[in-house]
C-alpha cells in the first residue's frame, strides 16, 4: 500500500460518515417541514371550529334578541339581532375561506342558506310584524312561528354538522401528525441504525485494509532488517576473515572503517583510526624515490576508477606504519558509488609483500645459480678437454721428444690453457657482476655466452651461428645481460632439437627502425631464431610467467621471467613470438645504447 | 680442415718405441681416431704413432666414416661430444658396417649412460691419462684379434 491509497482510504472513511449524517439531515428537515404543514392544517381546523362557533353564537344571538324583541316589542332588545346580522356576513366569509374539505364548505354553504333561509321567511317577517303591529304581534301567528323554528332546527343542524364535520377532520389530521412524527421516528431509528451498521463495517473493512497493508509493511521491513543485518554480518566476517588489509573511506577521505589486518599493518589500532584522514593512517612512499605518494582518495577520484596505489609496479610502494617502521606493500584503491554514480567512498586493499619481495629476490639469484647449474656439465666438458690434450702433451714430452717437438707442444699447451682461461672468465662472469653499468661490446658478450653453450649445443645436435658487428656497444651489467642471451639461446637450441639451426643476429637499430622501440634514442637488436616448432598460442601468453615452463621437470619456468627483469632493468624490451615467415620461433632483446637504469626493474 | 686430416693420415714409420716392437712383428694395426678437437686429436695421433700405430685422424662424424669406409682400420678411438653427429650414432654407423672392428669411445663426460657405453667395446673418459689410454687400446686389440684367431681357427677347422 503506498500513501495515496492510503489517504484515499482515509478520505473515504470521513466521507461515508459526512455523506449519511447530511442525508439524515435532509430527511429531518423534510419531515420538519411536512408535520409543520400537518400542524398548520390542524390549527386552519381548530380556527374553523370556532369560527364555527362564533357563527353559532352570533346566530343564537339573533335569535335571542329577535325574541326578545317579539315579546317585548322593543325596538332595545332588538341589538343584539343587529349586531350579531352585521357581523354575520363576515364571519361566514372567514369561515369559507378557511382551507377545508369540500364536504365542509358545502355543510358551510348549507348552513349559510339555511340561515338566509331564516332571515328571510321567519326573522324579517316577523320584525316587521312587530314593528307593525307591537308587541307580541309575531307570536300570534303560529305558522309564522313553527315555520321559524323549523329553520332554526335546520340551522342548528347544519351548525352541529360543520362542527362535527371540522372535528372530525381535525381528528384525522391530528392522526396523520401522529403518524407522520411516528413513521419519521422510526424512520429516523432505521436509517440511523443502518448507517450506524454500514458505518462500522465499512470503516472496519478500511482498517483492515490499513492494517494489513501496516503488517505487511512491519513483515516487510523486519525480513529487510533482517536480510540487512545479515548482510552486513556477511560484510562484517568477510572483511574480518580477508588476509589483505581493508580500509572503506569516505569521499572526504576519512577513515570509516578498517579491518584488523589493516590495523596490525598500519599499527594503528582501529578505534583511534577511524575517522581520521586516510593519510595519517596510511602514509606511503615511493619505493625508490622515498617521495610521498597522491593520496589514494583523491587518485581514484582524479582518474574515476579502481587504481594500483603504487608509482607504476607492484612492490615499490612502502607503508610507513605507526611506529616509523616499513613494509612494502601492494596495494589498490577502488571507488564506491551510490546509485547515481556518484564517488561515495574509497575502499583500499593491500598486502605486505615484503616476504614475497625477498622470496622474488631469492628466486632471482637462485634461477642465475640454476643458469649456471645448468651449463657446469658443459663447462666441466670444455675444461676437461684441453687438459686432457695437455695431459698427453706433458705425457709425450716427459716419454722423450725432439726440440722442435717440445716447441710445438709447448705452444699448443698455450693455447689450450688459453681456452681454460677463457671458459673460466666466461664462467666467472655469469657470477661477479660490477655495481654501476659498464660499456659492454655486444659481440664479445654474445661470443662469449656462445662458448660456455657449445658443447651444449653440440650434445642437442644442433648448430649455432653468430652475426654481429664489431663495433656495437651499449651500457649495462654484463653478468646479467649474459643470463639473458644465456636463457634464450639454450631455449631456442633446445627448440629446435636434434640437427636445429640457430641463428642469433645483432644490429643497431634506429628509432624509427621499429615501433616498439620510439621512446629510446637509439640502440641494439639482438634476434634469436630457431627452426623449432614455434611458441604455441596457449603458451605465448603466459612466457614471461614466473614457473611456466614447457620443459616438465627440466626448467625452472624462471628464465624468461628473469630474463625480462633483466632487460625491463636495462630499460630494453623483450620479446618471444613464432616466426611468420617460416617455422620457428623468434626472441628479440633490444637494448638502449644510453638507457636509463632502473635498479628496481625486476618484476 | 681436409689437409689436415689428409696430413694427420700420413703415417710415420720412425721412432717406434722398443716396448711396441713383439706388435710390429705383425702388421702395424690402423687406428681410426675421430675428435673434434683439433689439438686434441692432433696430440693424441702422435701420442699412437709413437706407440706403433699407423693413425688415420677425422675431425667430425661423417669424415670419420668416411675414411672408416674407404681403409681397413683395426680399430677405432671415438670422442663422444661432436657437432653434427655425436659418438654414440658415429659407434652405430660403423657397427654396421664392420661390426668386429672394435671401438673405444672417449669422452670428457663422466658417467654416459649404458645406451650409448653398450654400443662400444671400451668406454674411458679423458681425465685418465695417457699410459691408460694406450693400454686399453692394446687390451682391446690383443683381445679381438684372439676372437678372430679363434674365429679363423674354428672357420678353419669346420
Amino acid at each position: 500500500m503506498n500513501l495515496s491509497h492510503f489517504n484515499r482510504i482515509v478520505r473515504q472513511v470521513l466521507l461515508f460518515p459526512v455523506i449519511s449524517l447530511v442525508l439524515v439531515a435532509a430527511a429531518l428537515s423534510w419531515q420538519i417541514v411536512s408535520s409543520t404543514d400537518t400542524v398548520r392544517l390542524i390549527q386552519d381546523s381548530d380556527q374553523s371550529i370556532q369560527q364555527t362557533n362564533l357563527v353559532g353564537r352570533l346566530i343564537v344571538d339573533q335569535e335571542s334578541g329577535l325574541r326578545g324583541f317579539e315579546v317585548t316589542g322593543e325596538r332595545s332588545f332588538l341589538g343584539p339581532y343587529d349586531q350579531a346580522s352585521n357581523l354575520l356576513p363576515a364571519a361566514f366569509d372567514k369561515l369559507e375561506a378557511l382551507k377545508l374539505n369540500r364536504s365542509e364548505h358545502q355543510l358551510i354553504a348549507q348552513l349559510r342558506s339555511d340561515h338566509e333561509v331564516w332571515i328571510e321567511s321567519y326573522a324579517r317577517p316577523v320584525i316587521a310584524m312587530t314593528q307593525a303591529s307591537g308587541q307580541e304581534a309575531g307570536l300570534h301567528d303560529l305558522d309564522l312561528n313553527q315555520l321559524g323554528k323549523q329553520h332554526m332546527d335546520k340551522v342548528r343542524a347544519d351548525l352541529q354538522a360543520v362542527v362535527m364535520a371540522d372535528e372530525a377532520h381535525r381528528a384525522y389530521r391530528v392522526d396523520r401528525w401522529r403518524v407522520q412524527v411516528r413513521d419519521m421516528v422510526i424512520g429516523l431509528g432505521l436509517f440511523a441504525i443502518v448507517t450506524g451498521i454500514f458505518i462500522g463495517l465499512f470503516t472496519r473493512n478500511r482498517l483492515h485494509v490499513v492494517s494489513d497493508a501496516y503488517e505487511t509493511w512491519v513483515d516487510t521491513l523486519r525480513v529487510k532488517n533482517e536480510e540487512l543485518y545479515l548482510s552486513g554480518q556477511q560484510l562484517r566476517t568477510t572483511l574480518a576473515s580477508i588476509g589483505d588489509g581493508v580500509i572503506t573511506c569516505d569521499a572526504d577521505g576519512r577513515i570509516r572503517m578498517m579491518n584488523q589486518v589493516a590495523s596490525d599493518m598500519t599499527g594503528w589500532k582501529i578505534d583511534d583510526a577511524l575517522g581520521r584522514p586516510l593519510d595519517t593512517v596510511f602514509h606511503i612512499l615511493n619505493g625508490e624515490t622515498r617521495q610521498l605518494i597522491e593520496d589514494p582518495v583523491h587518485k581514484v577520484k582524479r582518474l574515476d576508477a579502481i587504481v594500483g596505489l603504487g608509482p607504476d609496479k607492484a612492490g615499490n610502494t612502502i607503508l610507513v606504519r605507526q611506529d616509523g617502521t616499513e613494509i612494502n606493500i601492494s596495494d589498490s584503491g577502488a571507488p564506491i558509488r551510490d546509485q547515481d554514480g556518484t564517488i561515495t567512498g574509497i575502499v583500499l586493499v593491500f598486502r605486505d609483500v615484503t616476504v614475497a619481495l625477498r622470496t622474488q629476490e631469492a628466486l632471482i639469484a637462485n634461477e642465475k645459480l640454476a643458469v649456471a647449474g645448468r651449463l657446469a656439465a658443459s663447462i666441466a666438458h670444455e675444461i676437461h678437454n684441453p687438459l686432457d690434450s695437455v695431459s698427453n702433451m706433458l705425457y709425450l714430452m716427459s716419454s722423450g721428444s725432439t726440440e722442435e717437438e717440445n716447441r710445438q707442444f709447448l705452444e699448443m699447451a698455450r693455447q689450450e690453457i688459453d681456452r681454460v682461461t677463457q671458459i673460466s672468465r666466461s664462467m666467472l662472469s655469469l657470477y661477479r657482476e660490477s655495481t654501476a653499468p659498464i660499456p659492454i661490446n655486444i659481440r664479445e658478450i654474445l661470443s662469449g655466452t656462445l662458448v660456455l653453450l657449445d658443447h651444449r649445443v653440440q650434445d642437442l645436435q644442433s648448430t649455432v651461428h653468430l652475426t654481429a658487428p664489431e663495433d656495437l656497444t651499449i651500457h649495462g651489467f654484463p653478468a646479467e645481460l649474459r643470463q639473458v642471451f644465456t636463457n634464450l639461446v639454450i631455449n631456442a637450441v633446445e627448440a629446435a632439437g636434434a640437427s636445429g639451426h640457430v641463428e642469433v643476429t645483432a644490429k643497431h637499430v634506429l628509432p624509427a627502425d621499429s615501433s616498439a622501440t620510439e621512446r629510446h634514442a637509439d640502440g641494439v637488436l639482438v634476434e634469436i631464431l630457431d627452426n623449432g616448432p614455434g611458441i604455441s598460442d596457449a603458451a605465448s601468453a603466459k612466457l614471461f610467467q614466473p614457473f611456466f615452463s614447457t620443459k616438465g621437470e627440466q626448467g625452472t619456468g624462471l628464465g624468461l621471467w628473469v630474463s625480462r627483469g633483466i632487460v625491463s632493468k636495462h630499460g630494453g624490451i623483450i620479446n618471444l613470438e613464432s616466426r611468420k615467415d617460416t617455422r620457428g620461433a623468434v626472441a628479440r632483446v633490444f637494448l638502449s645504447t644510453q638507457p636509463v637504469i632502473s635498479p628496481g626493474g625486476a618484476d | 680442415m681436409n689437409n689436415f686430416t689428409q696430413d694427420e693420415r700420413t703415417p710415420v714409420p720412425e721412432d717406434m718405441p722398443e716396448s711396441e716392437a713383439p706388435t710390429r712383428k705383425m702388421k702395424t694395426p690402423v687406428v681410426l681416431c675421430i675428435d673434434d678437437e683439433l689439438i686434441g686429436l692432433r696430440v693424441r695421433r702422435i701420442l699412437l704413432e709413437r706407440a706403433g700405430y699407423t693413425v688415420l685422424g677425422a675431425l667430425d662424424g661423417s669424415e670419420g666414416i668416411e675414411l672408416f669406409s674407404q681403409h681397413p682400420i683395426d680399430a677405432v678411438v671415438l670422442d663422444y661430444a661432436m657437432p653434427g653427429m655425436n659418438g654414440a650414432e658415429v659407434a652405430t654407423r660403423l657397427r654396421e658396417m664392420r661390426p668386429e672392428v672394435p671401438i673405444l669411445l672417449l669422452s670428457a663426460y663422466l658417467g654416459l649412460p649404458p645406451e650409448v657405453t653398450s654400443l662400444v667395446d671400451v668406454y674411458m673418459t679423458k681425465g685418465e691419462g695417457a699410459p691408460m689410454l694406450l693400454k686399453k687400446l692394446r687390451v682391446m686389440l690383443t683381445l679381438t684379434r684372439l676372437e678372430d684367431g679363434q674365429g679363423r681357427h674354428d672357420h678353419t677347422s669346420e
